[in-house]
């Protein structure tokens, strides 16, 4: 079924919506939600989340891609369950090693104290990517937005795990100068 | 600590970034990048026709609106595959070419039928007019935006809390007296046939007074149902989660009730097929146009219309035979 028949059914508030989209987006959610939980409960718990809020969001809004809109709310579903997890010393995946090596974009990772406006935050990352070559670009997003492993980036790109790995580490030198330069340090 | 708040940043990029690294893979070997020269030249040369990217600019997050007078329904850009439902564009057209897109001119502003008072900053204010071509309908509308005239279609998003009646859904719609006509439909998309007469009155007279029992009632009995049919508690109905859970991971092997043996699935997935099982969806359009969806689950004897409700065991007889599930 096609997005656009997708949203149709949860705007006609069509229980079959949650069905369909579960077939067509359960694989590429399901996939997000591993790579933050390594837990196959845990993604489940996510995935149905997923569906119910996208049920209760979906009117008013109308997704311009459905898929991101869902892999975003899978995120941050992920996300805050692995948060949760981690109190109470459980998890896995790739959250951890992300998380360590996105301490060196910061300044001093320990201070939680920050002027920045998350929006701003948000706008600088975006400008940063855009001026990125497109390869780059796409290893960093799949990366730090999808959590991927630097072996799967590897296996997509066709390029070494090394490659992978140094490039990474290239950007995010390069992220965290950026982001001084444009007063948006963390 | 600031490594999360980067990683919750970078959760919040542009959708467009995140789609375009999805979209991406290895680089291709130099004959395929001929290939593809070869083919935009097999284009010039045969005059072969390339169909625009399917994407529709108009569909944005959030633009939901609200007219003065109908409090009820909320309006949003009309999108790809309701331009078909309306007939401003045909059946087996695919992709939202510059044809597509249908230019509203003078001859298709109807009557006046108020103006936005809920939406974006812009366009609060905006005049809203029936569609010509479809006078009687308020589904459809063509509002004066500040970038020219767009068509905008409505939805009533009512969701009844636990213990509301069906009733009051119905009232919402202005049914039964406003109810234009009643669809079976087997899949999406495909309107199997139309009840009328008695029929169409002993369908409603069933669906009415109902109360709604909530979403838990519906996964307890699921539980019931997989319980039955495979005699385990590989898939229960939790109390505290309020939900069903799956006690067992990874395909599974049953024997059913008829002796019949199942494999294949998880126990949640052979759960949803013996749910879905007879199901269908019933489509009461009002005389205004809008829908509602019903979704009948004789399986678990019970049918959802912004609420879950349960059905008698005669009740369901008489509604399998109406719906031809039998």
């Amino acid at each position: 079924m096609k997005d656009e028949d997708i949203i149709g059914l949860f705007w006609k508030r069509d229980e079959t919506a949650i069905s369909e989209t579960s077939e067509k987006y359960g694989p590429y959610c399901r996939k997000i939600a591993r790579n933050i939980l390594w837990n196959e409960e845990d993604e489940e718990e996510c995935l149905n989340d997923t569906w119910l809020c996208a049920w209760k969001t979906i009117p008013p809004k109308k997704p311009n891609r459905l898929s991101t809109y869902l892999g975003k709310i899978t995120r941050n579903l992920s996300l805050n369950l692995f948060r949760k997890k981690k109190m109470e010393k459980r998890g896995g995946g790739q959250t951890e090693l992300v998380l360590s090596e996105l301490s060196e974009c910061v300044s001093s990772p320990e201070n939680v104290e920050t002027s920045v406006e998350e929006r701003e935050l948000v706008s600088a990352i975006e400008k940063f990517l855009w001026k990125q070559p497109e390869e780059k670009r796409n290893i960093f997003i799949r990366r730090y937005w999808h959590l991927c492993s630097v072996k799967e980036i590897a296996e997509i790109y066709g390029i070494s795990e090394s490659k992978t790995a140094s490039v990474l580490f290239r950007m995010r030198n390069e992220l965290k100068n950026f982001l001084e330069k444009e007063g948006t340090a963390l | 600590m600031k490594n999360e708040i980067l990683l919750d940043a970078i959760g919040k990029i542009d959708e467009e970034l995140v789609f375009a690294a999805e979209k991406s893979k290895k680089k291709k070997f130099p004959f395929i990048k001929w290939a593809a020269a070869a083919a935009i030249f097999a284009v010039i040369i045969f005059g072969a026709e390339i169909k625009p990217f399917e994407h529709n600019p108009l569909v944005q997050s959030e633009q939901f609106i609200k007219i003065e007078g109908f409090e009820n329904v909320i309006y949003g850009p009309i999108l790809f595959e309701e331009r078909k439902e309306f007939g401003i564009i045909g059946e087996d057209e695919i992709g939202l070419t510059e044809e597509n897109r249908y230019e509203i001119t003078e001859k298709d502003i109807g009557e006046f039928m108020g103006t936005v008072v809920e939406g974006e900053e812009d366009i609060i204010g905006s005049r809203v007019y029936h569609f010509t071509k479809y006078p009687d309908s308020d589904k459809i509308c063509i509002i004066e935006t500040p970038e020219g005239f767009e068509s905008y279609v409505g939805y009533i998003p009512v969701q009844l809390e636990i213990g509301e009646s069906s009733d009051s859904v119905f009232e919402i719609f202005g049914f039964p007296e406003s109810l234009e006509k009643m669809e079976v439909r087997y899949s999406w998309g495909k309107t199997v046939f139309e009840i009328n007469g008695e029929e169409r009155e002993r369908v409603f007279e069933i669906l009415s007074g109902k109360e709604n029992l909530g979403p838990e009632e519906e996964s307890r009995r699921k539980a019931e149902l997989f319980f039955e049919t495979y005699g385990n508690e590989d898939y229960v109905f939790d109390e505290n989660e309020g939900k069903c859970v799956e006690k067992v991971k990874g395909p599974v092997t049953y024997v059913d009730q008829n002796g019949e043996k199942v494999s294949g699935g998880s126990p949640s997935v052979l759960s949803r097929k013996l749910f879905l099982e007879k199901s269908c969806s019933i489509i009461l359009v009002s005389e205004d146009g809008f829908e509602l969806h019903v979704s009948y689950y004789p399986a678990v004897e019970m049918f959802w219309a912004r609420g879950y409700f349960s059905l008698s065991e005669a009740e369901t007889e008489t509604l399998n035979k109406i719906f031809k599930l039998e």
